[in-house]
């Protein structure tokens, strides 16, 4: 092959020319293969999008963590999410084997107030080892004493989202907010936590130490939401968490509680993620080969129509491997220009689609070289035949063609 | 020695079962520096004959020299190399390409040659040579067919070659217009050019210095 033709300015002019000419069929092969190439562009992104999603959730568990959580329920009751642990179950966790700490959480929905705003958020109570087991960190101010659970203070900690939206971006220590007419103060801001995969925030949260929880927000709490525990880093994480889940079996039915771990959240993660994969892999494979078929026949069609074109091209000087050259360049600068475009659509993609799919949205680059790659891959597939086939003609036939 | 020596030139087309034996054993020697043409009814197998000494398609059988290199020897890389540099073409249909200027349409032969030089200034000269300085940046739609074929001209001679070929050159054009191409042609016959035209048109072959006719794919000397 002679390459050389390459670098000259008029070929490559004439390349350019070409596809401005046939502009209808420019624009059908770049709209097949914006599309194709776009899929693709979103597919790479809602795959890193949900490793991303499992890693963030994994952070948020904490490391050394068991996180146990009530479950919907089983066949005979009502499925709805509800509070079912007890106290009798938490005593019992703490005394496994292994388990350093643990805390559970008691959380309720109250109307809160700051002088001039109104909000409704969560409050939750927290006994001795909340904070170090569910991984609260003091941002501002300090967190409870040791004596503060022991008393009933009217004290809280609240979350970044909750200061900003009660006390704007004065700072919140030392005020006040009100819940249920009675006054607590101020004294910490715990640090940023992110949202649960569902969505929801963790930064719009009071903590009440939890004798003042039990007095002004839920006097006679029996059963609460979830237990997490904290594992000493020198014995077996495995062996706990079953023998964590063997406990709950003797006092539960198996779908009141779901023990959740690092593992079961990455089990779960995969099995989303590879059902999202076969799923969007599919679709753009499916999308991939419509753009091909579409752009072979845009080409070959092409071929036929500039017959007479190639004719006195070959009539004056050209080789079998210049027309070859000439029409995958003009292949090429459609699927360049395809993945610009395909590369478009799909940022468009990610950037409204992927919010309803509850996945982060993110931007590899990745995906942009997936999209130039296979774009130019496509178009050199589906252009090379008609190509080839076009330079064998002698000369003298693709001339008459036009006759 | 003759620059073109056609020896028992012979051409069948095949279609399907049938066989249509278009050249039947042709004998031509042309000299440099000749104005030929090549007359005859449609059908005779007068453009084959060119489209042969063009290499633009193969004989069956027979030799063909083109300055005294065997042509039917070689490969089809070759065959481009030499229809670049020493065969200019210019056909009845013009063959321009509509989406390229007049200058670029001129230059798209020089895209294939291994020669670098200032072929830019070369085709603003030629295509003043023909009166059409003024038209370098027109597109052939914007043409008339005289014009159209004085680009076909000037584009077939813009790798400088020793022999033009014309296949019913005034084919398509009004007497004036005719007049004109051939003058044209005259002239590059004149400046040392070999000059081969395929046509049916009297007064079209009473500009070449020598006539033969073809009938029946054998050529007669007239």
């Amino acid at each position: 092959m002679d390459f050389s033709i390459l670098l000259r300015g008029l070929f490559l002019a004439s390349v350019v020319k070409a596809l401005r000419h046939g502009a209808m069929k420019t624009v059908f092969a770049l709209f097949a293969i914006s599309f194709g190439i776009s899929s693709i562009v979103f597919i790479v992104a809602a795959i890193e999008g949900s490793n991303l999603q499992a890693k963030k959730i994994i952070e948020l568990l904490g490391p050394g963590s068991i996180f146990v959580r009530s479950g919907f329920g089983g066949k005979g009751t009502v499925r709805r999410l509800g509070n079912r642990l007890d106290i009798q179950d938490f005593k019992a966790l703490k005394k496994v084997v292994g388990v350093e700490r643990a805390a559970y959480l008691v959380l309720k929905r109250v109307d809160m107030s700051s002088l001039n705003r109104h909000v409704k958020a969560y409050v939750v109570g927290a006994m001795k080892d909340f904070l170090y087991v569910f991984d609260y960190k003091i941002a501002q101010g300090r967190p409870f004493r040791p004596r503060e659970y022991l008393s009933v203070p009217k004290v809280c900690i609240i979350g970044t989202e909750l200061a900003q939206e009660l006390f704007g971006n004065a700072s919140p220590l030392g005020k006040s907010i009100r819940i249920n007419k009675t006054s607590f103060e101020v004294i910490g801001v715990f640090a940023k936590k992110g949202k649960l995969p569902s969505g929801r925030s963790l930064d719009n949260r009071a903590i009440l130490p939890i004798n003042t929880y039990r007095k002004f927000i839920e006097p006679e709490y029996k059963r609460f939401f979830a237990i997490k525990l904290k594992v000493a880093s020198d014995v077996s994480y495995n062996l706990i968490v079953k023998q964590v889940r063997q406990l709950l079996l003797r006092r539960h039915d198996p779908h009141d509680f779901v023990v959740i771990t690092p593992e079961t959240i990455r089990k779960f993660l995969n099995i989303f993620n590879f059902t999202l994969s076969i799923y969007l892999g599919l679709v753009s494979m499916a999308a991939l080969f419509i753009s091909g078929f579409v752009m072979s026949n845009i080409f070959s069609i092409n071929v036929k129509v500039r017959a007479w074109e190639i004719g006195i091209r070959r009539a004056m000087g050209a080789t079998r491997s210049h027309i070859i050259l000439q029409f995958l360049c003009e292949a090429v600068m459609i699927s360049l220009l395809g993945a610009v475009f395909g590369s478009i659509l799909g940022f468009l993609g990610i950037r409204f689609l992927m919010p309803l799919l509850n996945i982060p949205t993110v931007y590899p680059t990745a995906s942009y070289v997936a999209a130039v790659v296979f774009s130019i891959g496509t178009g050199i597939a589906s252009a090379l035949l008609p190509a080839k086939n076009a330079a064998q003609w002698e000369p003298v036939r693709a001339l008459r063609s036009r006759l | 020695m003759a620059i073109i020596e056609l020896r028992d030139i012979t051409k069948t087309y095949r279609q399907g079962e049938l066989e249509v034996k278009v050249l039947k054993g042709v004998n031509l020697e042309v000299e440099k520096g000749d104005f030929l043409a090549i007359m005859g009814a449609s059908g005779s197998g007068k453009s084959t004959l060119l489209y042969i000494i063009g290499c633009l398609e193969s004989p069956s059988s027979g030799t063909y020299r083109l300055a005294g290199a065997e042509v039917s020897k070689l490969e089809d890389d070759e065959l481009s190399r030499v229809r670049n540099e020493r065969l200019g073409f210019v056909f009845q249909s013009f063959y321009l390409i509509p989406y390229l200027t007049v200058e670029e349409n001129v230059l798209v032969p020089t895209i294939y040659s291994k020669k670098r030089r200032d072929y830019k200034a070369r085709a603003r000269h030629l295509l003043e040579q023909v009166g059409l300085g003024h038209r370098v940046s027109f597109l052939p739609s914007e043409l008339s067919g005289g014009q159209k074929q004085r680009v076909a001209i000037v584009r077939s001679l813009i790798n400088d070659p020793d022999i033009v070929l014309a296949d019913e050159p005034t084919g398509q054009l009004d007497s004036h217009s005719s007049a004109q191409v051939m003058e044209i042609l005259s002239d590059l016959n004149k400046q040392g050019k070999t000059i081969i035209v395929v046509t049916h048109d009297e007064q079209t072959a009473d500009y070449a210095s020598r006539r033969v006719i073809m009938k029946d794919g054998l050529l007669y000397s007239a």
